[in-house]
């Protein structure tokens, strides 16, 4: 009902965006790509289903619409919502990470730009998805202005392992419940460059955790489903490693 | 109004404990990961084993209040965590076996009573192969019962599952070396440092001539937090045989020890309480009891006042604005008091005090709101102007209409911030008529306020609460008068047995003669006029006189130069004044000798003082304040005094001072100069309204002449602390939603 009544509205939106070629000559192109699309949408990926909306919607309703769409219980740790059109700074970053990398030309960053290369990135608002959390505080429910895409994946039963491993594509080991990060080592491929080395931990919230020297370790770090191991290289910058734990924030599910 | 000077120090102790939480404790630990190692407390304070330190460092800000009992010593402890590199430890010690002295007139049978003090520096970090490393200095600067230096290292065994071993070895010198099982090191090098001087030194001197002289000793230990996490057990081998201890040379004491091991058990009440029993020298059961918090990560608990939300209903005009309620809900909801409100264009400028929000950004908001829906929609700026004694000290402005869309939520992310931004403060539009005035010339408040100290001959512990009434009267925008009253409603000051030291020294009795001024029912401790002015836009002055303290009457005057954001300032201050006849409310000596023949009071003398602020921006100094004061001081000795402190994350902040000036240590008396402690606390920690008052509690040793400074009313680093907050600096800790 909601939809038809959107739909309505662009409509009338469009009659406007008529009005406005006819009126102003100069703008006619810009106008009349914009009467084909509304001006607020948001795209759920898992579902493919694009809400449109005449004046900004709140993410309350625009979540509430989405929910209705699945058929289960979304993994809220890893949701995320994504302005298309304010990616083009974050494609840079990446870019530049990317060089950076291929022009190191050593045995573990080949690795690693395959890895990345395997993996989709997008630049994450950075605001809870929770609906519960966003309908119960007001100021966690902003206006959406423009075109998102929404991801509301499934709760993984994996974490993901990226770095100075010996593999060129990103590593999923099973989850073990109840258990830290020391019980996942012996399962990964380290090289030799990269033993007694940093270890990031990204959460799939997008909170970090740095570890140094983690057999000596005392305080467990646990991993919540979906999240990434990355084990920093020492052929690289100490720079270049953060760069690429702020890419892996930014990772999309496939 | 909460008078500035309120202190409770059990409500303090009270409220900080209950905050404390067990940080070191995962959020979420899985079903057979073992309890977490928390260092504890040995029988003297600070971290270590039981008569043996250790090389850990407790975490940033551990803050630890213990005592220990056993047949020969009471220790009351207080250790704090200064750095991350730095632990500082405060102690009175009771020896049972001895008196405070021998004449039973001057203190009865109070206990011998000895102060100490501490400090423990980390020179390495444990990493894979390298312990844990710290040099420590016991009792330094105190007549030197348990005098000692230590370099100890910590190594730490994590098992799957027996739990987690701290092993320690050491060397000791000094008390903690007294068994001398291996020869001093520096002494096998130079023959000087074989011997160690027993007494002899001052008290309060720090005697760097004996460091790392005398015997010396390998000592060491275990500290096992077993895999029943409340409860930890310790071995230790000692480096003392207590053949030299004060209380067997100078009591009937005796500490012969049958082993040089000691055991013992740590068991943790709860998250803040640990209870400790040992078992010393094969003879000697030891008690004792900590209490411990945490200074950066004690949350507030205070709950903000709700934003009000926008409404449509604005008046037209400005002349339609209801004034006096905006007034009020500023004061309540946004904690501006007291405002002035102008027009300049379409901007209203609003000029207040600030007295309920540490972070201004929540001030901010809840004042834009508050703008937002009482002013009509043509007013599209809101300048906020925040002042302290009539002087305007900080500028903020609001866009109108940015502030809706932060209020809307209309975009992710949105803050305050994004509405708001400083601005120079514009003297012409202030010079206007105000559109509303809601300064109230007089004011008035009150509060408890409780004076204490502790190890007097009379009595370990004096006290007196009192109630402390305040009132001021603004003659004009600059002139202000105030004072205050004390009722001394509660104390044991009848255990006095002296009004004035007899400790012959011949200086002004500045401040030794303190105690005919506190032994009375009510007092005025202060009735004076000031004038407050602001030059340019970093210059601050008042003009002052009147009774200017306690003790001192007098006129005077202070300048500071202090810059928005700037991580310095500078000032100086120049006083005449005479000492207060205790003897009546008003009256002041004009003869030296007024007080009494062979006691000296100050007649119109002068004192001041140059005055430098410092916060270094390092890493390893981080959060420190230094405060140097060059000047003559008010018993006419001229010095430096030096005034160190540091805020923790939830800006409590701990400070410690010293004066050294051309008054020697033989003139000073005991104690040798001058030196304090003190804690200041800010009430929204423990409060449930947001406050931005803080509460001192002060710890000066001794109190003797040389060094002292005049106790002004007024501050001008403290009144104009918004222009580069210091004082209320925003608590770091998260708060919970």
């Amino acid at each position: 009902m909601d939809i038809l009544r959107t739909n309505i509205n662009t409509v009338k939106l469009s009659i406007l965006a008529v009005a406005l070629t006819l009126s102003s000559f100069a703008f006619a192109t810009q106008s009349q790509e914009e009467s084909t699309k509304s001006s607020n949408q948001i795209t759920l990926v898992e579902t493919a289903t694009t809400f449109h909306y005449s004046t900004p919607p709140r993410l309350s309703t625009a979540l509430a619409e989405a929910l209705h769409t699945l058929t289960y219980n979304p993994y809220y740790l890893g949701a995320a919502l994504v302005e298309e059109t304010q990616q083009q700074d974050f494609m840079r970053f990446k870019q530049n990470v990317m060089d950076q990398l291929a022009m190191a030309q050593t045995f573990s960053t080949e690795k690693m730009r395959s890895q990345l290369e395997h993996t989709e990135f997008a630049k994450k608002e950075t605001l809870p998805l929770d609906y519960d959390i966003v309908r119960v505080f007001p100021k966690k429910n902003p206006l959406l202005k423009g075109h998102f895409k929404l991801y509301l994946p499934k709760r993984p039963h994996d974490i993901m392992v990226y770095g100075a491993i010996q593999s060129t594509t990103p590593l999923h080991l099973t989850l073990q419940d109840g258990s830290s990060l020391q019980a996942y080592l012996p399962e990964i491929p380290f090289y030799n460059v990269a033993m007694n080395t940093i270890i990031w931990v990204i959460e799939p919230d997008q909170t970090i955790d740095r570890i140094q020297n983690i057999h000596q370790q005392k305080q467990p770090t646990y991993l919540a489903p979906g999240a990434i191991i990355y084990i920093a290289s020492n052929e690289i910058p100490e720079q270049l490693n953060q760069n690429i734990v702020t890419l892996l924030q930014n990772r999309l599910e496939k | 109004m909460l008078y500035p000077r309120f202190i409770l120090i059990s409500l303090i102790a009270c409220s900080s404990f209950v905050h404390a939480s067990n940080e070191e404790q995962p959020p979420l630990r899985a079903p057979f990961a073992l309890p977490p190692f928390k260092p504890t407390q040995m029988d003297f304070g600070g971290v270590g084993l039981m008569q043996m330190p250790t090389g850990r460092m407790a975490k940033d800000g551990e803050f630890n209040a213990g005592y220990s009992h056993n047949d020969d010593y009471n220790f009351y402890t207080l250790s704090i965590q200064l750095m991350p590199w730095l632990e500082s430890t405060i102690r009175y010690t009771q020896v049972s076996d001895v008196l405070y002295s021998n004449d039973q007139q001057f203190s009865g049978n109070t206990k011998y009573t000895d102060k100490g003090i501490d400090f423990k520096l980390r020179l390495l970090k444990e990493s894979q192969y390298i312990p844990e490393t710290s040099l420590g200095f016991r009792d330094i600067g105190g007549t030197g019962l348990f005098d000692g230096e230590f370099i100890a290292a910590t190594k730490r065994l994590s098992t799957n599952h027996f739990g987690q071993f701290d092993f320690t070895l050491g060397l000791g010198w000094g008390y903690l070396g007294q068994r001398g099982n291996i020869k001093n090191p520096f002494c096998s090098a130079f023959d000087r440092f074989c011997i160690r001087n027993r007494g002899g030194n001052g008290t309060g001197k720090v005697d760097y001539s004996n460091f790392f002289h005398g015997n010396s000793a390998i000592f060491g230990g275990i500290e096992y937090q077993t895999p029943y996490e409340p409860l930890r057990l310790k071995l230790e081998y000692d480096g003392n045989n207590y053949r030299q201890d004060f209380a067997a040379t100078h009591g009937n004491a005796n500490l012969t020890p049958s082993t040089p091991w000691n055991i013992g058990a740590v068991y943790a009440v709860n998250d803040f309480t640990n209870l400790k029993l040992s078992y010393e020298r094969g003879n000697t059961l030891t008690l004792g009891i900590n209490l411990h918090t945490n200074f950066n990560n004690q949350p507030s608990i205070w709950k903000a006042t709700p934003v009000p939300a926008l409404t449509n209903n604005h008046p037209i005009k400005l002349a339609d604005v209801n004034w006096k309620k905006l007034d009020s809900d500023l004061s309540t909801i946004a904690g501006y008091k007291n405002s002035e409100f102008y027009r300049n264009g379409d901007t209203v400028t609003v000029v207040a005090h600030q007295t309920q929000y540490r972070d201004r950004n929540l001030a901010h908001e809840r004042a834009a709101a508050l703008l937002a829906n009482a002013l009509p929609t043509k007013i599209k700026q809101y300048d906020v102007i925040e002042q302290d004694q009539h002087i305007p000290l900080t500028g903020t402005q609001i866009n109108a209409d940015k502030y809706k869309a932060v209020a809307n939520v209309s975009y992710i992310n949105a803050n305050i911030k994004d509405a708001t931004q400083p601005i120079k403060i514009n003297n012409t539009a202030l010079n206007s008529k105000p559109l509303y005035d809601g300064q109230s010339a007089f004011q008035y408040g009150f509060g408890p306020h409780l004076e204490q100290s502790f190890g007097s001959p009379e009595t370990f512990y004096l006290y007196s609460l009192d109630l402390d009434g305040y009132a001021s009267y603004w003659l004009n925008p600059h002139l202000q008068l105030s004072s205050s009253l004390s009722f001394h409603v509660l104390n044991n000051y009848n255990k006095f047995n002296f009004l004035k030291l007899n400790d012959g020294t011949n200086n002004y009795r500045v401040r030794s003669l303190v105690r005919a001024y506190m032994n009375k029912d009510t007092s005025i401790s202060n009735l004076q006029l000031t004038w407050f002015e602001k030059y340019h836009s970093n210059w601050y002055q008042q003009v002052y006189a009147g009774y200017l303290e306690t003790m001192f009457a007098g006129v005077g005057s202070e300048v500071l130069y202090r810059q928005q954001n700037a991580n310095w300032a500078i000032g100086a201050d120049l006083n005449f004044v005479s000492q207060r006849d205790p003897n009546t409310t008003f009256g002041i000596y004009n003869d030296v000798h007024g007080y009494g023949q062979n006691t000296k009071v100050l007649v119109k003398k002068p004192t001041g003082h140059v005055s430098v602020y410092y916060e270094p921006r390092w890493k390893a100094m981080d959060n420190l304040l230094l405060r140097v004061d060059v000047g003559q001081f008010l018993a006419q000795d001229f010095g430096t005094r030096v005034d160190i402190s540091r805020q923790f994350k939830t800006g409590i902040i701990v400070g410690a001072f010293a004066a050294k000036t051309t008054m020697s240590a033989k003139d000073y008396g005991e104690g040798s100069f001058t030196k304090g402690f003190y804690i200041s606390i800010p009430f929204d920690l423990m409060s449930i309204h947001p406050t931005t008052e803080r509460g001192t509690l002060p710890w000066q040793p001794l109190t003797r002449d040389g060094g002292q400074m005049l106790a002004k009313r007024y501050s001008l680093f403290s009144i104009t602390d918004p222009v580069s907050p210091w004082f209320g600096r925003p608590s770091s800790v998260d708060k919970s939603e």
